[in-house]
């Protein structure tokens, strides 16, 4: 890997320091709705394109960071593998290091992982113009603090991701989806718990209007012995995983207001908050338009768990759960540490990060 | 500050029976698994709970007084070692079993708690917690979170890193932090990835909510045989690439065999260049299948024979060389120095060659013992500290092994972390940029470095100390890579 592709990007950093013009980083422009709203002048990653080094029996790649998901995902189809955290949010033009920055995690979260739990190591251009690595391209390294994993779901706020190498995995041979009718959401939740400290290969769960689905990944003969002694019926051609995955889904596309709610996969519905779509075997529930905020809040204060304005909120405000006093200290300092002149996207995440 | 002082001050905050100034008591925590490196520490505090952790913590604060946080002392790095005007802040006695949570497949635990006893606890459920270092029966699940250890089964299940979900952490500021949860995600940077892994540097971890998986109904493993290291080597890339995951695949060369056969009778073939022991997991008709393929794989790759163990009694007979081996190359030699380098597997055979030849270079047996799925090697350098020289030898060659796995891509540790003993070669893997950004992320939890001083990253003048020493020698490391 080469670090001197990145001249130009490293000028406009440094540039955006000495003008105290905050800079926007933009990969492929796809997912400008999240957070809260931008500042800055856009700093686009599009020329930052490529996979810099993939060797399928290694199970590992290394992309540049406007690297797009699509174009990543055929080139690991082709060997048979693909991205253990089925990138969820995707548009064509999305690109990898933008769903790094985003730390948004598919339908297999719970199972399969998230998206720090694949990425390995990573290239960072901070905020003062250090141009450096962390991790590595191997599956075991514990040499130095774990920055790389930092930069998931980091918003961009602690610098510009170059590159990441993730761990990637073998495509499943078969991939079977068990429908369940289940009125009842806690009953659909209780069900998936139950399976998943079973030994089985479900690799997502999820529960909408009155249907619970129950993917199955892995060997054929292992994913033939789950699927019978589950039960319910097997949808062929399915579309819902990859509707879920985009948000294609109509239950997505609805209104306007979009709240993300994650709390233990166990807790129970809030029902009465309103129509829900629920994943990640339960611990990811999906509230839109016609959410009862006062009631959603109820079962979070609770039960626990954490909410986050997704979609067309008023971005001026926070977007996302206020933290405690002492964590938030640390990652105010965490800022000042990558990004000491605060120009790469402030805000977008907090306000003051 | 002396232990006399020391004595002085915790006493009046915590209870006589959480302190040890004993000189001869002391001398239990000097060091930890790498007994090379060996300190008296001023004062040992041993918390009951959550409490006693941030008094001490508070303490160590107000006075400026360095604290290394301790867990069972089987690291490997030295990471434990004490400081000598500082505390040892021992987590032993907080080894409670606070919660098992059935339904959401987690258990929250005291840092003490031993790795073994946590699937212990759980296996009436059906459940386990998957990251098991060779040393689990002794280890305690907090100092796995602070070096994020690995194990045999790391390929399939993750780290430790991929199997906590949450920590609660006592700070040297005071605070008493949760990272994670079981929600699964939580807003904001992702502290709790940060913490694991952290050497102790970041806080003390006083609670943690590790993640329980099904027990697998069938396990089974399948030993191929070779007559050469690069065949073995090839096998293992060639499995991978053919999409199986095994739960685990080790690789023993012929000194790991033949020190690992005459300690245990495993029924390994002492005339072997190298062993591959692959364990595949799964339902049966699953596992039938992968072996299957797997004795195909080892074939094509001229394997000289193939074993498959018949019954769980084998399969624990197979696994007991691999397990044993380190004490097995103990007996074959008064002492040994482990070396924990990761390469890319396709750079296993070059790798080994080369170590092959390093180890003729320096007159020093090395047998090979490692996690060939991950491409974790162990290389176990024999020596014998009483020959005078023979230990700094022993280092140096350690030294030269992990440059190789460097220039391969690699990396210096893949799981028993930097601790004292690698912070020279930290030098060699990260830029100066990169090591003052640790120093940096650090001073974010812990402004003053009280925590676990002088270990993981090596300071600018250390390193330019470091690296004066090898262009002494002749040779830069690595003039080929780039520098910033």
């Amino acid at each position: 890997m080469q670090g001197n592709d990145y001249e130009d990007l490293q000028e406009a950093v440094s540039a955006a320091r000495q003008s105290a013009v905050p800079l926007a980083i933009e990969g492929g422009g796809t997912r400008k709705f999240y957070g809260r709203e931008i500042i800055g002048k856009p700093l686009p990653l599009s020329g930052c394109q490529g996979i810099v080094e993939y060797n399928p029996s290694e199970l590992v790649v290394t992309a540049k960071a406007g690297t797009k998901v699509d174009e990543l995902s055929r080139v690991l189809g082709e060997n048979r593998q693909m991205l253990g955290f089925e990138p969820p949010n995707c548009q064509p033009n999305s690109t990898i290091g933008g769903s790094v920055a985003l730390g948004l995690s598919g339908s297999s979260r719970p199972y399969g992982g998230s998206v720090q739990d694949f990425i390995l190591g990573i290239r960072l251009l901070t905020g003062d113009g250090r141009n450096m690595r962390f991790g590595g391209q191997v599956i075991k390294n514990v040499a130095g603090f774990d920055i790389s994993r930092l930069m998931a779901g980091s918003l961009g706020c602690l610098g510009i991701i170059l590159e990441v190498s993730f761990k990637v995995i073998p495509e499943p041979e078969c991939e079977w989806t068990l429908g369940l009718d289940m009125p009842d959401p806690d009953q659909a939740i209780a069900t998936f718990n139950a399976l998943a400290g079973k030994p089985c290969p479900i690799t997502a769960a999820a529960w909408h209007d009155g249907v619970a689905r129950v993917r199955l990944s892995g060997s054929w003969s292992g994913v033939k012995s789950a699927a019978q002694s589950i039960g319910g019926t097997i949808l062929e051609n399915d579309p819902f995983w990859s509707q879920v995955n985009r948000h294609a889904h109509p239950f997505f596309q609805g209104g306007q207001r979009l709240l993300k709610v994650c709390q233990k996969p166990s807790a129970p519905i809030a029902v009465s908050a309103g129509p829900v779509l629920v994943d990640w075997g339960g611990a990811l529930r999906w509230y839109g338009e016609e959410v009862n905020e006062a009631v959603l809040q109820n079962s979070l204060s609770e039960q626990g768990g954490w909410l986050e304005r997704f979609r067309n909120a008023d971005r001026s405000k926070e977007v996302f759960q206020a933290l405690d006093p002492a964590t938030m200290r640390i990652k105010q300092r965490l800022k000042d540490v990558f990004d000491p002149g605060r120009i790469i996207n402030p805000g977008r995440m907090y306000k003051g990060l | 500050m002396k232990t006399e002082q020391l004595a002085k001050l915790f006493l009046q905050e915590l209870p006589d029976r959480c302190l040890v100034s004993n000189h001869a008591a002391l001398r239990t925590f000097e060091c930890d698994g790498l007994s090379a490196f060996r300190e008296l520490p001023g004062l040992v505090v041993l918390p009951d709970n959550i409490e006693h952790v941030m008094t001490a913590l508070k303490v160590c604060r107000e006075h400026s007084i360095p604290v290394v946080g301790r867990g069972a002392g089987t690291g490997l790095s030295g990471g434990a070692l004490p400081h000598p005007e500082g505390i040892v802040l021992s987590l032993s006695r907080m080894n409670r079993l606070l919660k098992i949570d059935a339904q959401n497949r987690t258990a929250r635990v005291e840092p003490g708690m031993t790795n073994l006893k946590i699937s212990q606890e759980v296996e009436h459920l059906g459940l386990y917690y998957a990251p098991d270092p060779s040393s689990q029966i002794a280890c305690s699940i907090g100092g796995n979170i602070a070096e994020n250890s690995g194990g045999v089964h790391c390929l399939k299940y993750g780290l430790t890193v991929h199997n906590v979900v949450a920590v609660k952490v006592a700070t040297i500021e005071g605070d008493l932090i949760d990272m994670g949860d079981q929600a699964l995600n939580t807003p904001g940077f992702n502290l709790l990835s940060l913490l694991i892994g952290s050497e102790g540097m970041m806080g003390i971890v006083v609670e943690a909510t590790v993640k329980l998986l099904p027990i697998p109904e069938c396990a089974r493993v399948v030993m191929g045989v070779f007559d050469s290291v690069q065949n073995a080597g090839d096998s293992v890339a060639a499995i991978i690439a053919s999409g199986i995951i095994p739960a685990g695949i080790e690789m023993m060369d012929n000194p790991a065999i033949r020190a690992a056969e005459a300690f245990v009778n495993a029924g390994y073939p002492v005339d072997a260049k190298a062993i591959l022991l692959c364990e595949l997991d799964g339902t049966e008709d699953e596992v039938a299948q992968q072996i299957q393929e797997v004795e195909e794989l080892f074939r094509s790759n001229q394997s000289v024979d193939i074993r498959i163990a018949k019954d769980e009694h084998e399969r624990q007979l197979f696994w007991s060389g691999r397990k044993a081996s380190f004490p097995a190359v103990g007996r074959i030699s008064p002492d040994y120095y482990c070396i924990d380098g990761t390469i890319p597997r396709k750079s296993i055979g070059e790798v080994l060659t080369e170590i092959e030849r390093l180890s003729e270079e320096y007159g020093l047996r090395i047998a090979n013992v490692f996690h060939a799925g991950d491409g974790n090697l162990h290389p176990l350098i024999l020596y014998d500290a009483r020959i005078p020289g023979q230990l700094e030898k022993t280092i140096e060659l350690g030294s030269r092994i992990l440059n190789l796995c460097i220039e391969a891509g690699g990396t210096i540790t893949g799981e028993h972390g930097v601790g004292i003993e690698k912070i020279g070669d930290m030098c060699a893997q990260f830029t100066d940029d990169e090591r003052e950004l640790f120093h940096a992320v650090r001073r974010c939890l812990d402004p003053d470095s009280l925590l676990n001083p002088g270990k993981a990253i090596p300071t600018l003048a250390r390193c330019a100390e470091h690296n004066a020493m090898h262009v002494h020698h002749g040779e830069v490391p690595f003039p080929h890579l780039e520098r910033f």
